[in-house]
């Protein structure tokens, strides 16, 4: 039995960068109600790979990823890091310890008081890092996020882009074995959100370095990672290869995330005639949403064999993430036969939803 | 009018200056020593802060507002068996230092309290985040990060200085109030008065240019 565990673990070693057991994170407010941030998440991320985990706001995101490094003591459970459990250190090694996790924010925080140079060059610095040593990694890091012609600059002068770059190159300079991101993209605009992912990325192919990124947004789960996780109210309720939870949303709540990714919009002309009342409306118009189980066409032959040639497609948007075919497409169909369709389609794990009437 | 600016006047006016200027520098040099770890402390023991320490934090603060309530012109009298103590007289400029830096710490502290609550919060959790030790996120971060705040607190502080030391010279420390009262109120001498008020005001003006030409050299974020 002894003997089993040890090499459990030691397998877990080979395997997994990051291991969440069973961890709980419990605040207490001041008129002593209980939240619940994280509850009971076990979260095993293999090694080198990228992986995501995506929750709406408030759902733990921040509160989970800063278990991860202890910045917030967990109420109950275990995080080991490369199979070392980190709640058993005490502070002073703890602290140690984080050197080999690098973390970057939403908001950057890079010292204003320090050129791009000096807060690349800081963790050095805090880890006593010989300064000739401290230099040559600085510059060497600087320019491999892209920066080395503002070195001596100031953040207050980069773009937020910039800025989180040399948040990264920071993030790297104690060659950590896990990156944490925490809505690193968030406050950046679209071309600067794909740039940072794509910097992410290279860094991970390079160095296979184990990423771990929190966020919001479906479309960054879906450009760079391997895979995901879906945490809602605390809870993990989802978890798999990107390309499984893709084409097999189990719950509602990853199901919801897939849809916000492949929204095909509505032309604005036919938007602006929309009605919500069905009473004497001509046509139906429905957004559907497809995964790789429910191909498209197919199931547009198999509704016309049964309501007849009644559907249009108005506009439709297929994608292609990890191989595996998803989208969403807006038809239209006789008002009277909308609700029989909507059934129709889910009888086929097909989701879809009235937009409105003319 | 100018008849009133003898040489005697002039060198007394002279002197005055100096005894305000060692008064004011040398008080806020001692309200910066202790005042800043003192407000350094009232931030970083505050819920949630590296050294949070609830009970601690309450006293720290309560004696900082007690410091602050007590009218300077109270204080200056109250303190007297202090200042004897400490220097064996409370006449002069010296003895002046000791209220002066008594009333000066807890202003301080409470301005670099506000500094470092200005500064992010983000930014500890990225010291932290890094492996830095509590020490190294006050020095390294927190405080460089607060240094043009840091700056203007002590504008503040020498500024109001210069104001109390003034009061601090009507009992017999010296300077620039004590020529004002003495040769501007009690043997009435309006051309002397002015004069005082003039190198008081030219003095506050040349602390807050030096002070805004620092910060803005600190400085450097678009704000
Ligand atoms: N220090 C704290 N004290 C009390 N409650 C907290 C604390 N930190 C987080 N919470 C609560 O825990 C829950 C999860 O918060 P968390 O910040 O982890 O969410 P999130 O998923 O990161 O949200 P967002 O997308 O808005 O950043 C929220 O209800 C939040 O109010
Ligand atoms: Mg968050």
């Amino acid at each position: 039995m002894a003997e089993n565990d040890v090499l459990r673990h030691d397998a877990g070693k080979e395997r997994y960068m990051v291991e969440l057991r069973n961890v709980s994170k419990i605040y207490h407010t001041p008129k002593g109600r209980e939240i619940r941030a994280v509850d009971g998440v076990t979260l095993l991320v293999p090694k080198g790979k990228i992986f995501g985990v995506i929750g709406s706001s408030g759902a733990g995101k921040s509160t989970l990823i800063r278990l991860i490094n202890v910045l917030e003591r967990p109420t109950s459970g275990e995080v080991l890091i490369d199979g070392d459990d980190l709640l058993a250190l005490p502070e002073r090694e703890l602290s140690r310890k984080r050197r080999s996790v690098g973390m970057i924010f939403q908001q950057f925080n890079l010292l204003e008081s320090r050129t791009v140079f000096g807060n690349v060059a800081l963790p050095m610095e805090l880890a006593g890092v010989p300064k000739e040593e401290r230099v040559k990694r600085a510059a060497k890091l600087i320019a491999r996020v892209g920066l080395s012609d503002r070195i001596r600059q100031y953040p207050e002068s980069l773009s937020g882009g910039q800025k989180q770059r040399v948040a990264i190159a920071r993030a790297l300079a104690l060659s950590p074995k896990v990156l944490l991101s925490d809505e690193a993209t968030s406050a950046l605009d679209p071309a600067n959100t794909e740039a940072i992912l794509e910097l992410i990325r290279t860094i991970n192919r390079e160095t296979g370095i184990t990423v771990i990124l929190i966020t919001h947004e479906m479309d960054v789960v879906k450009s760079i990672c391997d895979e995901v996780a879906i945490i809602s109210g605390g809870k993990l309720v989802e978890q798999g290869p990107v390309r499984e939870i893709f084409s097999r949303p189990k719950t509602e709540v990853a199901k919801e995330f897939i849809r916000t990714t492949v929204t095909t919009k509505l032309p604005s002309d036919l938007e602006e005639k929309l009605r919500k009342d069905p009473d004497g409306a001509e046509k139906a118009y429905l957004r559907i949403f497809f995964t790789a189980d429910s191909e498209e066409s197919p199931l547009i032959h198999a509704a016309s064999e049964k309501f007849g040639d009644l559907f249009d497609i108005i506009s439709s948007g297929i994608e292609t993430s990890s191989g595996v075919k998803f989208g969403s497409e807006i038809i239209s169909c006789p008002a009277g036969i909308s609700a029989a369709a909507v059934a129709f389609l889910a009888a086929r794990h097909v989701s879809s939803e009235v937009l409105g009437y003319v | 009018m100018f008849s009133a600016f003898t040489p005697m006047v002039l060198k007394l006016l002279w002197s005055a200056t100096l005894e305000t200027l060692y008064m004011t520098f040398a008080s806020g040099f001692f309200g910066a020593l202790f005042g800043i770890p003192l407000g350094v402390l009232l931030f970083t023991t505050r819920p949630g802060q590296i050294f949070e320490h609830k009970w601690l934090n309450h006293a720290l603060s309560a004696i900082v507002n007690l410091g602050r309530s007590v009218p300077f012109v109270i204080l200056l009298v109250a303190i007297i068996p202090f200042t004897m103590l400490l220097l064996g007289t409370f006449i002069g400029t010296t003895a002046a230092i000791v209220p002066l830096s008594v009333s000066a710490v807890p202003l301080v502290a409470r301005l670099v309290e506000g500094a470092l609550l200005d500064v992010p919060a983000g930014l500890t959790e990225a010291a932290r985040s890094m492996g830095a030790s509590k020490l190294q996120i006050v020095w390294k971060f927190l405080l460089p990060e607060a240094t043009p705040s840091l700056i203007n607190t002590m504008t503040i502080t020498l500024v109001s200085l210069v104001n109390y030391s003034a009061m601090a010279g009507t009992v017999g420390g010296g300077g620039l109030g004590y020529v004002g009262i003495q040769w501007g109120y009690q043997t009435y001498n309006p051309p002397i008065l002015i004069a005082t008020i003039v190198i008081l005001v030219i003095m506050v003006q040349a602390i807050q240019l030096t002070g805004d030409a620092l910060v803005a050299h600190f400085r450097h974020r678009a704000r």
